[in-house]
């Protein structure tokens, strides 16, 4: 028997927490963490999404990508809805993972990380503008410091 | 120049705390909501950048430490605790933004008191390193670096801006009216930029004069070392005299807002 929409609703949920509890408090010298929440998670929450979209993409009445009409068509369907946060989930990760992954190569503290982690996890893309403007101050920042 | 893990640690999360500014920006121009009459994102955009001042104060002071206590385990101890504290209390002070409701001086639920509790411990455990390092500056050796009036500046900037922010505070915080004193609650009409009232007493006046001090008095000690050609006794009593001045104003300040008078009408 195939899971329910609230079922499978709430296991993709708790699949993406598992990823953001390892992401933030596991030592990430342990390689096995960033390939866990970079790649196995959304991975699995890739073929949960595709599975839902080949199923009820094309039979949503109405339903497409090119107005807000046609898209609140999709999302008003409940299997597309729990595709959709599916897709939230699997990129917020990934977004999460590569900015704990850059964030230690570029030698930014775990404690400033955590906030951008956080921020990535509730308001996705907050988190990752939080990111793209501190590399951006901390690399002008090292350049005048290697000029002077 | 290589920063140390404190001084890293410190740039990094005032870095962080001003990447939320344009944020603030766009969000103050789309979301009507207003608290005490003013933009519901004022007060974070103005803690964001106090805060970032005060984190970057520290790693810029640190510069000037001899290099074997610049790396010192109790200095990245400090810069830890004190960046975190501080990443916490602006993300409380965001998260009653973000609700509509105020931070400062809410008992209006046990949520909200509890919430102004845990800003007060950690606006505790931000300020309290500013004592220790300035402590450490008034033992350490004046040298090239460290010249003798940059020296005193942090030593008594760090110290009695310290003491002074603590007790304005901690007066503040019991006070029932909160930081107005006989003046209508309303954060409209007033001084550009610090808000406060221009209809009473504000004891945010106080509170910003002696923890300035903190950046003021470091300041006019490093310009006096290089500006003036002092005997390093001279440079001192300068320090010192200028500390005089700002505990005075600071003081002044305090009365003129208990008095129920504006600092500026």
């Amino acid at each position: 028997m195939l899971p329910q929409n609230p079922e499978l609703f709430s296991w993709l949920n708790t699949l993406a927490m598992v990823g953001w509890a390892l992401l933030i408090l596991m030592p990430k010298r342990w390689n096995w963490v960033l390939l866990t929440t970079g790649i196995a998670i959304p991975s699995i929450i890739g073929l949960v999404y595709g599975g839902l979209m080949f199923t009820h993409f094309a039979s949503v009445e109405g339903g497409g990508y090119s107005s807000l009409t046609q898209v609140q068509a999709l999302m008003a369907n409940e299997s597309v809805l729990v595709a959709g946060w599916a897709h939230y989930l699997c990129f917020d990760l990934v977004i999460g993972t590569l900015i704990a992954f850059e964030g230690d190569k570029r030698g930014i503290h775990r404690l400033i990380q955590i906030p951008m982690l956080l921020s990535t996890f509730m308001f996705g893309p907050m988190g990752l503008l939080l990111f793209f403007i501190c590399i951006a101050a901390m690399h002008m920042l090292n350049t005048q410091k290697a000029e002077a | 120049m290589k920063l140390s893990t404190s001084q890293q640690l410190w740039t990094q999360s005032a870095i962080l705390i001003l990447a939320f500014m344009p944020l603030f920006w766009v969000a103050h121009h789309l979301d009507m909501r207003q608290y005490n009459d003013l933009g519901i994102w004022i007060k974070p955009l103005k803690f964001h950048v106090s805060t970032a001042v005060h984190l970057l104060t520290f790693a810029v002071v640190v510069h000037f430490l001899p290099a074997h206590m610049k790396h010192a385990r109790w200095l990245v101890v400090i810069a830890f605790i004190s960046a975190a504290a501080t990443l916490f209390e602006l993300f409380l002070i965001d998260m009653q933004a973000f609700r509509g409701v105020g931070s400062h001086f809410n008992f209006s639920s046990s949520f909200n008191a509890l919430v102004y509790a845990m800003m007060g411990i950690a606006a505790l455990l931000l300020t309290i390193p500013a004592l220790i390092l300035g402590i450490v500056f008034a033992r350490v050796p004046s040298s090239e670096t460290l010249t003798p009036g940059l020296k005193y500046g942090i030593a008594l900037g760090l110290i009695v801006g310290c003491i002074l922010t603590l007790a304005i505070a901690g007066y503040m915080s019991s006070s029932p009216s909160g930081h107005w004193v006989d003046a209508p609650a309303t954060d409209q009409g007033g001084v550009p930029l610090v808000g406060w009232t221009k209809q009473g007493g504000d004891l945010r006046v106080p509170h910003f004069f002696a923890t300035h001090l903190m950046q003021i008095l470091p300041l006019l000690g490093w310009l006096i070392d290089r500006k003036l050609s002092l005997r390093n006794v001279q440079a001192k009593l300068s320090v010192i005299a200028a500390t005089f001045g700002g505990v005075a104003i600071t003081v002044y300040t305090l009365l003129q807002a208990l008095a129920g008078k504006p600092f500026i009408a």
